[in-house]
């Protein structure tokens, strides 16, 4: 498994049932909003602890298999390195439990959406196809909405992303009738293809680059007990719940309006939209539907 | 540049072919903890420390969870035993002898908070926190947080390779907890 921004959803897809090619977005259909009679909600977090994303080494490109070795043994010191960085910001934060904060939001955001009738909220670290079926297979509810969560630091220290991968299956027969699951007769249930909504939303927030480097940087990040990352990861679970619980019960020709009547913004050079703000930052919606919030420092030139 | 994607598919496919196949099952870890071998140690030779193990506990939520590498999940049988095991074997190199009855010069409790193997990239690594506290004749000393890691290549997500990264892991935290024993006890009552 390679930590990659990009590279989570594609994993966490893969480990909820298979590689999928489905569009990241569905917006739950309103008509099944009266046949959720109860809804579980499971969030698999397969870390313990922040991390430093670490790219994969492309220089032994085009020498063969010598040249991936010698690839290998690059990612191998560049990833202890990595870890050698972001160890006081991990003692840091030591006894800060993002599964809890996030946990806590999650569920202060979706028992206020009523007609999910949101009552288990469990936090699940053995993230497997085989966990995540068994999830859904074992649940009495009529609905289990997954949110996969993932959260990191970019290479050189300076961004902070947190990821939630979200998606709902049902898990009646008055629901399934809306999205007749697609398999094989032994095949996984639990895949993209099969759920009533899923999106992925993103947080971003950015701190200046120290001039001694990703040291620097993440030693501004663990300074006073971890103070500033505590803060952005505590945003970054409050947000991203309000973000969830409002796209869960936006139709689709809704989110594309909204889209249409925002401002173009580039983040890390993937242009969405702008679609609202707060005094904490800008919500944007990307052409394929995910969302990201974004600070301000995310925005600056 | 050209893509290396189809020699890394080889040499993922080289390992699969060493290993027998693709592997999705869970590695179980050992109960019992396997220190990396010992070296000699001055303190072995000054008075024993007597220390007496109190509780051992794993505050972690999900206590069989070790992480994963390479898509393989990492199970703990009992990390519990695997720390204990551990905590035992501080009196393997001298200057520390434990004890079970009697007076010790400390009283040693430990809380495993963080125990883990990840991938990152090609690679794999392994962090072990604990928490330790304690006590002389009733009189607490602060708690200590101790933090072990491994880091290193990643070649077929093995068991053994999982194995051996936590202990090395463990191994590093309680390098640091017997010198902190050690010291407690050459400050005296």
């Amino acid at each position: 498994m390679r930590f990659h921004a990009a590279g989570i959803v594609i994993l966490l897809s893969a480990l909820l049932g298979a590689c999928s090619t489905v569009s990241p977005h569905a917006a739950f259909p309103s008509a099944a909003r009266d046949k959720v009679a109860s809804t579980e909600v499971v969030m698999p977090i397969r870390q313990a602890e922040i991390y430093v994303y670490v790219p994969p080494t492309q220089g032994g490109a085009g020498f063969g298999l010598i040249g991936a070795l010698v690839d290998v043994t690059i990612d191998s010191v560049r990833a202890g390195k990595a870890e050698t960085a972001v160890k006081p910001l991990r003692d840091a934060l030591v006894d800060f439990n993002f599964d809890n904060a996030f946990k806590d939001q999650i569920t202060n955001s979706l028992t206020a959406v009523p007609w999910m009738k949101a009552e288990k909220f469990r936090v699940m670290k053995e993230v497997t196809p085989d966990s995540t079926e068994k999830a859904l297979a074992d649940s009495q509810d009529s609905a289990v909405l997954f949110i996969a969560a993932d959260y990191n630091l970019s290479n050189d220290g300076d961004v902070l992303t947190a990821k939630l991968t979200a998606y709902l299956f049902p898990n009646n027969d008055a629901l399934r009738s809306l999205k007749p699951p697609k398999k094989d007769a032994k095949g996984p249930v639990a895949v993209p293809a099969n759920a009533l909504y899923r999106n992925v939303l993103s947080y971003k927030t950015r701190i200046p680059l120290a001039p001694n480097g990703r040291d620097g940087t993440i030693a501004t990040w663990s300074a006073n007990n971890g103070a500033a990352m505590r803060a952005a990861l505590g945003m970054a679970a409050a947000k991203l719940s309000r973000l969830l619980a409002e796209d869960i019960q936006r139709s689709e020709e809704d989110g594309a309006a909204a889209a249409k009547a925002g401002t173009a913004v580039k983040i890390e050079g993937i242009s969405g939209q702008s679609i609202g703000s707060d005094v904490d930052g800008t919500v944007v919606r990307y052409a394929d539907g995910t969302l990201a919030f974004v600070t301000p420092s995310m925005l600056a030139p | 540049m050209r893509s290396h994607a189809p020699v890394r598919s080889c040499l993922l496919i080289l390992s699969l072919l060493l290993t027998g196949c693709a592997d999705p099952t869970p590695i179980i870890l050992s109960a019992q903890y396997q220190p990396p071998a010992a070296g000699a140690d001055p303190a072995a030779h000054a008075p024993a420390c007597r220390v007496k193990l109190g509780e051992i506990t794993d505050k972690r939520s999900d206590t069989e969870s070790m992480g994963s590498i390479s898509g393989r999940v990492v199970r703990a049988a009992d990390s519990t035993a695997w720390l204990r095991s551990g905590l035992e074997s501080l009196g393997r190199d001298g200057g520390i002898t434990l004890v079970k009855a009697g007076d010790p010069d400390l009283v040693l409790s430990a809380d495993l908070l963080k125990a883990y193997v990840m991938s990152v990239t090609t690679a794999k690594s392994a962090n072990v926190v604990l928490s330790v506290h304690t006590s002389r004749r009733g009189v607490s000393a602060p708690d200590q947080v101790y933090r072990g890691t491994d880091e290193g290549p990643n070649w077929i997500a093995g068991d053994d390779e999982a194995q051996g990264a936590l202990n090395r892991a463990l191994s590093q935290a309680l390098v640091q907890v017997r010198g902190d024993l050690l010291k407690q006890c050459a400050e005296g009552p």
